[in-house]
Formats: C-alpha cells, structure tokens, sequence
C-alpha cells in the first residue's frame, strides 16, 4: 500500500542557513551604521566645543582655528564622512582629557565590564531557572508564591538602591564583603548581584511562565503517557523547549544589563566601560563618550547575532526562516 | 474533550484573574497619587527648610529620633518624609508625561509599521533594532549632557528612548488584526485608512497599550530617578528621589536611612504599578505574556 | 476475544470550577476484551475522552479528579494509584494516541529519539540497534524512505505520516490497549482511510485491543466491533456494531443514526437533532438528553433511567426503550 501522503522535500539545509546568517550578518551591518549615526548626532548636539578646550581667555580667532582643526567648519555630511571613515579606523579622536587615542581607553575599560556582566548573567542563569522550573512544577505551592513574590520585589528595585543596600548590609554593617570593586575574587561579588538581580527576577518569572505553557502541551502528554519517568518529563521533554523563549529574553536581559553597568560601576566604583563613559560625559570628554557608546552597542548588536546562532541548534525548526 | 479541557482552563483563569485583584498595588498606587497631588498640605514641612542644628536625625524609630521628624532629616536638616512626599510629585509627574508622549510616538509608528508593512515596515524596525542596542542610559545621560537638565528635556529624552517597547507590541498586534477579514472587508467597501486605523486597528490596541503603559510607569519612574541619581536629572532643590539617594550615599555609613527611604518609596510605587500591569494583563489580554519579554 | 482485559466500574469524574462542578463523567460502565476493537461514540462534551484520561491517570490537576468507581486493569484497580505507581502502566500496558498529531510530538526532538524512548521501555538497546529498530517501526506503519528519515523532526512530516508515528510509538510500546481519542478528525478523509486500516492490521497483527473514541458513526462502522454510545458524561446505550445500527433503542442513538446522509436516499433536508448541546454545569437532574428527546416523558425529568439489557450485551438507558 502506497502512502500517498506528500513528503516535504528538505533543500540542502545547510544552503538555507547559510542564506540565513547572511541575511542577519547584513541587518546587523545597518544596525551598526545607524548606532554610528545616532552617536555623531548626539555628539554634535552641544554646537560649539571649543568653550570647553580652551581656556576663557582665547579669543575669537584661537576659536576659529580650533574649529578649522576639528573640521567643524566644513558642512555636517562633509563631517559625517570623515566621522565614518575614521570610524573604520577605529579613530574616534582623542580623549580630550586623557590626550590619548578614545577607543584605547575605552577598550582597556572594556574587559572590567565584560566580566562584571558576564558574572552577572552566569549568577542570574544559575538561579533564577531552577527556581523558574520549581515554582511551574510545584504551581501554587507555597514555594511558588514566595518565589515570585520575591521575584516581583526584585523587578521593582531601582539598581543602584538594591546596590546600595547590599553595600549598607555585607559591607558596612558585616563587613564580609568589599564596597570597591577591582580587585580580587571577593570584590566581584556584590556589584555581580546588584547588576543581575534585575534579570534573576525577570527570567525566574518568565522560565516559570514558559514552563507552564510548555507542560500544558501534547507532547508532553505524550511523554507522560509513554511512561518517562516525571524529572526526564520536566528536564528532558519540557525544559528543551520552553527555553527557547527564556533565551531570547535572556538576550534582551543582557542588552539591559549592559546599560546597567552604568550605574553599579559608578557605585561600586567598577574600573569599567560605564563608569568610564559616565565620567566622560561629567567632564564633556566627547570623543571617549563617543567610543563608548559605540563599543557598547556593537557589543549588544554581536551577542544577538550569536544567540541567533544558539537558536538554530536548539530548535529545528528555524532553519526555515 | 478537548473542548471540555479548555472550556475548564478558562474559567480557571478568568476567576484567578479576578480573585486576584491586586488591592495592595492599586492602594499603594492611589496612596502615591494622593500624596503627591496634595504634597503641599500633607507633606509636614517644607521640604528646602533647613534646619542645620537638626542635620541628620535618625527616624523616629530609632534612639536619637523624634516624632518631629518621622523619617529624620538630611545633612542639611531637611526633613526626609516631607521630601519624599514632594519627590513624589516630581517622579509622578515626569512618569506620566513621558508614559504619554512614548506611547504616542510608539504606537503611532507601530500603528504605521504594522499597517503598511513594506518599506515602512523595514525602516521603522531597523530603527528599532538601532536604538535597541544602544544603551538607553548612556544615550539619555549624553543628550542631556549636551542640551542641560532641565524638566522638558528629560522627560523628552526619556521618552525618545522609551517608545520602542510600544512600538513593538504595537505593531505586533496590528499584525494580527489585520489577518482578520473585516479589515480587507473595510478597505474593500471604501473607508479611508486613517478611517479603519481608527475605528477598527486601535480599538484592538488599546488593551495592550494599557498594560504597557501602566508597566511602562513603574520603569519610567526609576529610570528618571536613575539619571537624578547620577547627577544629570532633576536638579536641586527640586527634591527628586534619585538625588536624595545620591546624596545619602556619603552618609551611608552612619546615616543609612538618607538613601533607604527614598529606595523604599521608588520601590513601592514600581511595585504597585508592577502589581496592577500584571493583573491588567491577565485580564485584558493573556496572548500579551508571548509579546512582552 | 478473551475475557475482559480492562473493566470500568460505575466511573465517575468530576472537574472542579469555580463556577461549580463540572460531572464530565457520571456512572460510566463498561468492558474491553482482549483483542476487541471498542468504539465510543459521542458529542464534545460528552466525557469520552476524559474517560480515556482517566484510565490513564492523566486527568488535568487540581481541576480534574476521579471521584468515584473502579477502573480494573487485570484485575487491578488504577484508581488511586500515584503517579508513580501509573508509570508501571503506561507505555507497556496502556497508550494513547490523540486527536491533533501536530502537537503529539515534541518539536525540539528527532522522531528517532521519540521512538527510540518507546522501543527503550521495553528493552534496551545500543545505539545502532536502536536506529534498526526506529526503521523497522517506521516501515511497519508504511512510512517511505524510512532509511533516510528516522533522524527527521516532527515539522518535517505531514499530518497522516505524524499520525502514522504515533502508531509506529504505539507498536514500540506493545500495550495491551491502546486508547485513539479521534485519531482521524484532524486528516484528510483519504488519509483516514489509510490509518483506520493501518490500525485494523495492528490490531490483528498483534491481538492489540482498540478503544476508538469518536463522533464520527462512519469510523465506527468501519472499525468497531462493541459500542458505546455517550450522552454529558453517562452512557446512553452499548451494543455490538450491527446490532447499533440495525436495531438500536436509543432516541439519541436514533437521532445520530439519522442525521447521517445516505447515498441513495434523497431528503429535502438533513435532519438534525433538535435543541442545544449539554451545559455541563447545570444538568437537570434525570435523563439530560430530556430537552432534545422526542420521546420524553415526565418521568425522564425525574431520574436517570437505570440499566437495562435488550438482548445479550445490548444495554440501554432509557425509559422508553421498549417503544422505540
């Protein structure tokens, strides 16, 4: 007896993926040219900078000269261009305080950032998904209400506050732990809690809700009625699925976060990116508030484009995009 | 079955939903309202009264405290309650008019995006994705840095970098109007398309558009409380809760409850708008969950 | 046919709302021999599949609960059973294939990891073994180019061939029943075709008893050889296949039979059964098909008919059933 079913005919798969990534690769080249418009536009916004490089004594031809030395004479897309080709580069100017090239300073700031954040989202991952699994598995128990009602008071701290806080309890009034950041294993702690409470709420939320869903689903029905055993059902049948989601919020998570280096940097005195553009705004330093701006998104724009690529190993079905 | 099952889901969540109305968060919000609306009658002092021989009392609760100053008082002798209270005013305000002004500018063009598709389409979620992935603080912080701090220009680079989220839910339930027939329907017998955006796109956005808004509130609140904190927000003597923070923050060692109060009342007031954008949601709409991340 | 592999006792389960309780299923009885192909028959609503679930133990929690009866496998009583304990059932002695094969299996994993979990209850198997075996189910249930295609995802099949899968997991299985809540409703009428007899081989082949819940009469022509007939969460009226259509003494069962076209005959109008489906939160006491019967009496407002036997093992509920 002859299926007369039809088969869907699968092209190269590897040919479409290809066709994929090339696609977002491009969007993501636009998304950089538009960060890097956005960034010359708001570095422009102030007008006249030589108020701020020279001292009130120069007259109006030391100005003049200035601004001929900046190119700031010449027509604004005459300026743009410039600005992306030193782009390129890699040439931001340099750091009106520091005299040395912007993006060196920044990236010499980058790392520090890098780590926080990162320790920051292996924290929020580590906890905030068993607890998620938990409170779906054991819906309305005790267990759950207490977990997102604590999950919900988490969401709703201002960072620097619950950093300052945590500051007021471990540093000051138990002394465990240090209040300045930099150095040592010890010091990384309590900025890495501040920076990921935020995102340990949120995803302990969301794997909960995505969780549910998931377990409400056929498949996992079908599981059950093939007679898995319950834990494989819950980390096998259902987890693989409902993560799904919890990734894609989890890289919004960690777009936030980036922003959120800002502020617990400054608290906890990071040696960072943010506190390093925080500063530079205070003193108008615009080339390096320039450079960090720019590392800052391009850094957001890779790691999307690297989830995209996570996604495509956890869920077959995108390949057809 | 099958029908069964889901008819019993349903009227599961319907009575969850209702049973949980959440009286703590709309009182805690209502509270807020209240007290700053009325901050000059109920606030017990002027909140720029200094009082330097009273600099940094504790709470009342506390030994050296007394009931003049409920919360204690600042460095400068200010009393710390009456400034919460008057910084209520400030946070309310600048959150409801920058909740309003984004949600105009998202929805409008997420109304645009999801209507027109296409080229409009693209640009305006290119735009998105642009301005997604630029920090939105390090933005705010730069624009006010260069054009001054003042009420207008914060709560317009508030809203300039909050709109996104609407525009996106936005357009995402334009789409899936639009996939219903009465649409074409309307544009098949006439109807001009500011016409059909109106009477029929929107009313199908409006739930949404309230839950947002509502959760938008709580994040606008500490985001302007954040730039204040850090200096390029409200500027003194307007009393705003991030700058009580920021200054509490030297005091911190033995005056801890400058920068705790100020934190507790930012935290209500987001907790509450939390609370209530939760509930709006599993009311109005639960496809909302999948939307919003 | 043997004896009774699975009896059902007086079942009852009710789901709690809050808008009250829900009796999806109220005093249901009945029997599957071994080898026997048992169809039940019904509207939405009518409680066949949350009798499916709750043989399996897989009613909805905290909604959903059995509040009463017995449900024998062998002898044993699955009632009160744990989860735990169920396990031991499921799979091996009892499976279920459902209505939608699109959400039957999980996206995220090869229809040889499914199998191959299936094939794995019963004995285990290295890997290369393993993938032999996968090939082999898959060519069972008529699935081309099994070679090439036993490391493929759901996504990658159609819906008759999904639904094949399930009965390939079915035959991985071994179960002693196998319960197909409305396996064809969502396939093309060719494609049904080609299940329903695919199913018909299974169970000769390996003497697989077949409970088939359905609303469909014809699938039950087809395939059944016992049916029950359903009405809001009772049964209305059990009799082997022929003896059903020929010779039936419901008024709902009638009514059914009906509203089926009929090659042949010409009508100006296809006759339906009057009147609105069950509301299973307020259910008059008595019959509850009292509102759309045509034969009803006062009587049948008052109580639920009791059982009684026509003829061997046609049994009916009804007050009337003599004058039919």
């Amino acid at each position: 007896m002859q299926p007369l079913e039809d088969v869907r005919h699968i092209h190269s798969g590897k040919l479409q993926m290809k066709g994929y990534f090339l696609r977002r690769f491009i969007q993501s080249l636009i998304v950089v040219l538009g960060i890097s418009v956005i960034v010359f536009v708001i570095s422009h916004l102030t007008g006249d900078p030589t108020d701020l490089l020279l001292p009130p004594e120069a007259t109006e031809q030391d100005r003049a000269l200035m601004r001929e030395q900046l190119g700031l004479d010449r027509s604004v897309v005459v300026q743009f261009a410039e600005f992306i080709k030193n782009l390129i580069r890699g040439d931001f100017g340099e750091s009106f305080r520091h005299q040395t090239p912007a993006l060196s300073l920044v990236m010499t700031a980058f790392p520090a950032t890098l780590k926080l954040t990162l320790a920051a989202m292996l924290l929020s991952i580590v906890v905030a998904v068993p607890v998620g699994i938990v409170s779906a598995v054991k819906r309305g128990s005790l267990y759950d209400r207490l977990g997102m009602v604590v999950a919900l008071l988490g969401q709703s701290m201002p960072v620097y506050w619950a950093g300052l806080m945590l500051i007021l309890l471990f540093a000051v009034k138990l002394g465990w732990l240090p209040s300045t950041g930099g150095e040592g294993f010890r010091s990384i702690v309590l900025p890495a809690c501040t920076l990921g409470m935020f995102s340990t709420a949120a995803i302990a939320r969301f794997t909960r809700s995505s969780m549910l869903d998931v377990l409400e689903m056929d498949y996992v029905r079908t599981a059950r009625i093939k007679g898995i055993p319950e834990y494989l059902v819950v980390l096998k049948h259902a987890l693989k699925n409902a993560s799904i989601p919890v990734i894609t919020m989890t890289s919004l998570q960690l777009g936030r976060m980036l922003a959120g280096t800002v502020i617990v940097e400054t608290i906890f005195s990071w040696p960072g990116l943010g506190r390093m553009a925080v500063q530079a705004i205070y003193n108008r330093d615009y080339p390096v508030v320039q450079a960090a701006v720019f590392v800052a998104s391009v850094m957001f724009v890779v790691i999307n484009l690297l989830v995209d690529l996570l996604y495509t190993y956890i869920d077959p079905r995108i390949t057809y995009k | 079955m099958r029908r069964e099952e889901v008819v019993m889901n349903r009227y599961y969540r319907i009575a969850a939903a209702l049973k949980s109305t959440p009286f703590l968060g709309l009182t805690v919000l209502c509270v807020f309202l209240f007290v700053a609306l009325l901050a000059p009658f109920v606030a017990p002092y002027n909140p720029s009264e200094q009082d330097i021989v009273q600099a940094l009392t504790p709470p009342a609760f506390m030994v050296g405290g007394h009931r003049v100053h409920l919360l204690g008082t600042d460095e400068l002798g200010r009393d710390l309650l009456s400034r919460i209270i008057w910084g209520a005013r400030v946070s309310l305000i600048v959150g409801f008019v920058a909740v309003i002004l984004s949600g105009f500018i998202g929805t409008g063009l997420g109304l645009l995006s999801g209507y027109f598709g296409g080229v409009v389409d693209s640009v305006i979620m290119r735009v998105v994705d642009i301005q997604l992935s630029m920090p939105a603080i390090l933005v705010a912080l730069s624009i006010i840095g260069a054009v001054g701090p003042s009420l207008q220009n914060i709560i317009v680079v508030i809203a300039i970098t909050t709109w996104v989220d609407y525009a996106r839910v936005v357009r995402a339930e334009v789409l899936s109007i639009k996939a219903n027939e009465f649409v074409d329907l309307a544009k098949v017998a006439g109807c001009s398309t500011f016409r059909i955006l109106k009477s029929h796109i929107f009313p199908g956005v409006i739930n949404s558009l309230i839950v947002i808004g509502t959760l938008m509130l709580g994040r606008v609140i500490i985001f302007e409380s954040a730039l204040s904190f850090l200096g390029l927000g409200v500027q003194p003597p307007t009393p705003s809760w991030g700058i009580m923070l920021a200054d509490g923050r030297q005091y911190i060692t033995f005056a801890w409850w400058l920068s705790t109060f100020p934190g507790v009342a930012i935290m209500l007031v987001v907790l509450g708008t939390n609370l209530v954008g939760d509930w709006l949601r599993d009311v109005l709409d639960p496809r909302l969950r999948a939307a919003m991340k | 046919m043997g004896d009774y592999i699975l009896e059902v006792l007086d079942l009852k389960t009710h789901f709690f709302t809050s808008k009250g309780i829900v009796r999806a299923v109220d005093g249901v009885s009945f029997g599957v021999r071994e080898g026997q192909s048992l169809g039940i028959v019904g509207e939405s609503g009518s409680g066949k599949s949350v009798t499916s679930l709750s043989i399996l133990g897989l009613l909805p929690r905290p909604a959903g609960r059995i509040v009463s009866g017995g449900i024998f496998y062998r002898g044993e009583n699955l009632v009160g059973k744990s989860d735990q304990e169920m396990r031991k059932y499921r799979g091996t002695k009892l499976f279920m294939i459902s209505q939608d094969p699109m959400t039957s299996l999980n996206p995220v994993f090869s229809i040889r990891s499914q199998l191959g979990e299936a094939v794995l209850r019963r004995k285990s198997l290295k890997s290369r073994a393993l993938d032999e075996k996968v090939v082999d189910l898959l060519r069972m249930v008529r699935i081309s180019g099994a070679e090439k295609r036993y490391n493929f995802y759901p996504h990658q099949f159609s819906g008759g061939m999904r639904q094949r899968v399930m009965i390939a997991m079915a035959l991985a299985c071994q179960p002693d029943i196998l319960i197909a809540d409305e396996p064809t409703t969502a396939l093309d009428v060719t494609i049904q075709a080609q299940v329903l007899r695919l199913m018909q081989e299974v169970r000769e082949k390996y003497g697989m008893s077949i409970v088939m819940i359905t609303h469909d009469l014809g699938v039950i022509a087809q395939f059944c050889e016992f049916v029950l007939v359903m009405y809001a969460g009772k049964i209305m009226e059990q009799a082997d296949v022929q003896t059903l259509f020929e010779r039936s003494r419901h008024p709902y069962t009638r009514a059914l039979l009906e509203s089926l076209p009929q090659i042949g005959v010409k009508r100006s109008r296809l006759p339906t059964i009057k009147g609105q489906p069950p509301d299973l939160l307020g259910l008059p006491p008595g019959c509850p098909f009292y509102p759309r019967c045509d034969y009803a009496l006062d009587k049948c407002l008052e109580a639920f008919p009791p059982v009684e036997t026509v003829q061997g093992s046609h049994k009916v509920c009804c007050w009337r059933w003599h004058h039919l």
